[in-house]
């Protein structure tokens, strides 16, 4: 069914990743497109973290290639995977905990060299850019009550927000959500759908992985679900809501 | 020692001129044993060998020619040996990091404290250029034909803590910069550091190589003030005294290091000036050890972390800027943002 080539932004090819005798990711080859926002969904154990974890360099695949852009970026480093605009967020967000929400942002807009780290933040000149991006970043998401909070007083909705908010800050290409959702209390998560729409208006291409279906099924435009280490299904969220296979394995399974 | 002497000892202008350089010299030792330890989270058991490095560095090469039976002395000014002995304590950190950093945490600790005993036994065994146990009982300083004694011993002083003011002022600047913020970031949260583009394993082995070079220049400060050198300096007592310094005092804060290196030094001291009669030394002796441990258990019992800390640091004084500051940056974003003709941005707006 995936098309091959002009318009992704993302594909693998054949991804293939075992623990021990434990196949966590099965031939999963997918094409990941920057006009619409992709989600993955799938039961506890899929393999969804697991992707991510491959396509932005934190596991190697036994099998399979990543492009991104054209360009291959199967095997790199996540360092040299971030910087070419892959980032992604933490399933669990544990963020930098000495720091405040304020000071974790200003982590990742800055030059991190010895060197041209200490010169380009000399004076202010650069520190103020980083702030004035900072505060409309933390302003966008309605952190700005949080802003001198450190990191591990936050709660858990909160450090989803602030781990988001960080990660805007590295300015990405393509931004990997791993349950954004996960912690956020209920009634805030139709705002949470419209900072996700606001962050693709953006420019930024997105995948989401989450357990919330009616928050995935609302704010995705194409829908991947997983089982068991393969994709078993995609389509727009009303093929995925109608198909008998994704609610057998998926929702039978979690309601 | 009578109780006379010891009193005399603390209004001697000698003994304080000594101790305070020696504050100094420690100072920017724990300063710097605190970016790499404190901020980068890389805990250097071993700094004590750097300092050996570039001591012996420093002192090898500044030596007369014939004063010493070893077989390289080509007695370099001052000025050279210094920069001879960053040199070789950066080549150092280089050669020592590139394994020892590629190990977690814990091993890291171990790897560094035996290569610091690595080097003592070196120092004991290349008696041709090291003279051995007996080491140099002399070494080069500056201006020692400008000055008396007493007049030379004020200047390194104040020379000690020029170098001490030039450390704090590195530290502070690594500590507001996006470098310093990388190397918290990393060590806080490793994957997160990596998903932020930090290429952490490089920022190790850049820091633990500055850190080196830095000690090396500090080195012969060391050397100035003891005005020896031989493998017995070099033991790890040094090492635990810039460690309880450096907790003493606040790790990973920025004032720590010195608040924490001048409270531990004045402390033992004036505990190794109580007089006490002859048949209680051996007492006293094994009191020193038990004392510092005391010291250090009240202040992490009532402060835990030290007397200054790295939340008080880095708390919301990191964000104050004048508003001019942030509202001049907010409009030359976006006038770039515009400029570059970013339509979706510009239609957000
Ligand atoms: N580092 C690892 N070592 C061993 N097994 C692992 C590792 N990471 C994941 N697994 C296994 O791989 C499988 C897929 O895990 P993964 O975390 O990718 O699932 P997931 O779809 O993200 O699940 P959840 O919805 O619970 O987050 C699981 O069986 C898990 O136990
Ligand atoms: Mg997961």
């Amino acid at each position: 069914m995936t098309t091959n080539g002009s318009g992704a932004l993302l594909s693998t090819h054949g991804l293939y990743k075992a623990f021990g005798g434990n196949v966590a990711v099965h031939d999963v080859s997918l094409d990941l497109y920057p006009d619409r926002i992709t989600a993955l969904i799938g039961p506890n154990g899929a393999g969804k973290t697991t992707l991510f974890n491959i396509i932005t360099g934190y596991e190697r695949a036994d099998a399979g290639n990543i492009t991104f852009d054209g360009q291959p970026v199967t095997g790199m480093a996540p360092w040299e995977i971030s910087r070419r605009g892959v980032v992604r967020t933490f399933q669990t967000p544990v963020g930098f905990p000495t720091m405040t929400v304020w000071e974790s942002l200003q982590v990742a807009g800055a030059s991190h060299n010895v060197l041209t780290g200490m010169m380009t933040n000399r004076g202010r000149r650069e520190t103020a850019e980083l702030s004035a991006r900072a505060d409309e970043t933390l302003e966008n998401l309605g952190l700005d009550q949080l802003i001198d909070t450190p990191v591990d007083e936050l709660a858990a909705g909160d450090r989803k927000l602030a781990e988001l908010a960080r990660q805007l800050m590295a300015q990405p290409r393509l931004l990997l959500l791993d349950e954004p959702a996960a912690g956020v209390n209920p009634g805030a998560i139709s705002r949470l759908s419209e900072l996700i729409r606001d962050v693709h208006r953006s420019g930024i291409a997105l995948m989401i992985i989450d357990h919330n279906l009616s928050f995935v099924l609302d704010v995705a435009d194409y829908v991947h679900t997983m089982a068991n280490g393969r994709i078993i299904a995609e389509g727009t969220p009303e093929e995925i809501a109608a198909n008998p296979l994704v609610r057998q394995v998926y929702m039978g399974a979690d309601t | 020692m009578s109780t006379l002497a010891a009193i005399s000892a603390l209004g001697s202008p000698t003994f304080w001129v000594s101790l305070l350089t020696l504050i100094g010299i420690y100072a920017s030792v724990t300063m710097l044993l605190n970016v790499e330890s404190g901020w980068g989270g890389m805990w250097d058991l071993g700094i004590v060998g750097l300092l050996a490095i570039g001591s012996y560095t420093y002192t090898i090469v500044t030596n007369p020619p014939g004063e010493f039976e070893v077989s390289y002395a080509p007695g370099w000014p001052v000025w050279a040996g210094i920069l001879a002995a960053m040199l070789m304590t950066g080549i150092v950190a280089f050669l020592v990091g590139l394994p020892a950093l590629r190990a977690r945490r814990e091993y890291f600790l171990i790897i560094t404290f035996a290569f610091a005993e690595v080097f003592r036994q070196l120092a004991i065994n290349l008696g041709d250029l090291t003279h051995g146990t007996v080491g140099f009982n002399s070494v080069a300083r500056p201006f020692e034909s400008f000055f008396q004694r007493d007049a030379l011993r004020a200047v390194l002083l104040v020379v000690t803590w020029g170098a001490a003011l030039l450390v704090y002022a590195l530290t502070r600047r690594i500590s507001r910069s996006g470098y310093g913020r990388a190397l918290r970031a990393m060590r806080d949260n490793e994957p997160a550091a990596l998903s932020l583009g930090i290429r952490v394993s490089r920022l190790r082995l850049q820091t633990f190589v500055l850190v080196g070079v830095a000690i090396g220049g500090i080195a012969p400060l060391y050397m100035w003030w003891l005005r020896y050198a031989n493998p017995n300096v070099f033991k790890a007592q040094f090492t635990f005294t810039a460690w309880t310094a450096l907790v003493l005092g606040g790790i990973a804060s920025r004032f720590g290091p010195v608040l924490g290196v001048a409270v531990l030094l004045l402390f033992t001291e004036l505990v190794e000036l109580i007089d006490v009669p002859p048949e209680l030394r051996n007492v006293h002796v094994a009191v020193h050890p038990l004392a510092i441990g005391l010291l250090l258990v009240l202040v992490l019992r009532f402060r835990p972390e030290g007397l200054l800390s790295e939340r008080r640091t880095f708390g919301e004084r990191a964000r104050r800027q004048t508003s001019l500051d942030v509202a001049m940056a907010a409009v030359a974003s976006r006038l770039r943002r515009l400029g570059r003709g970013d339509a979706v941005q510009a239609e957000a707006l």
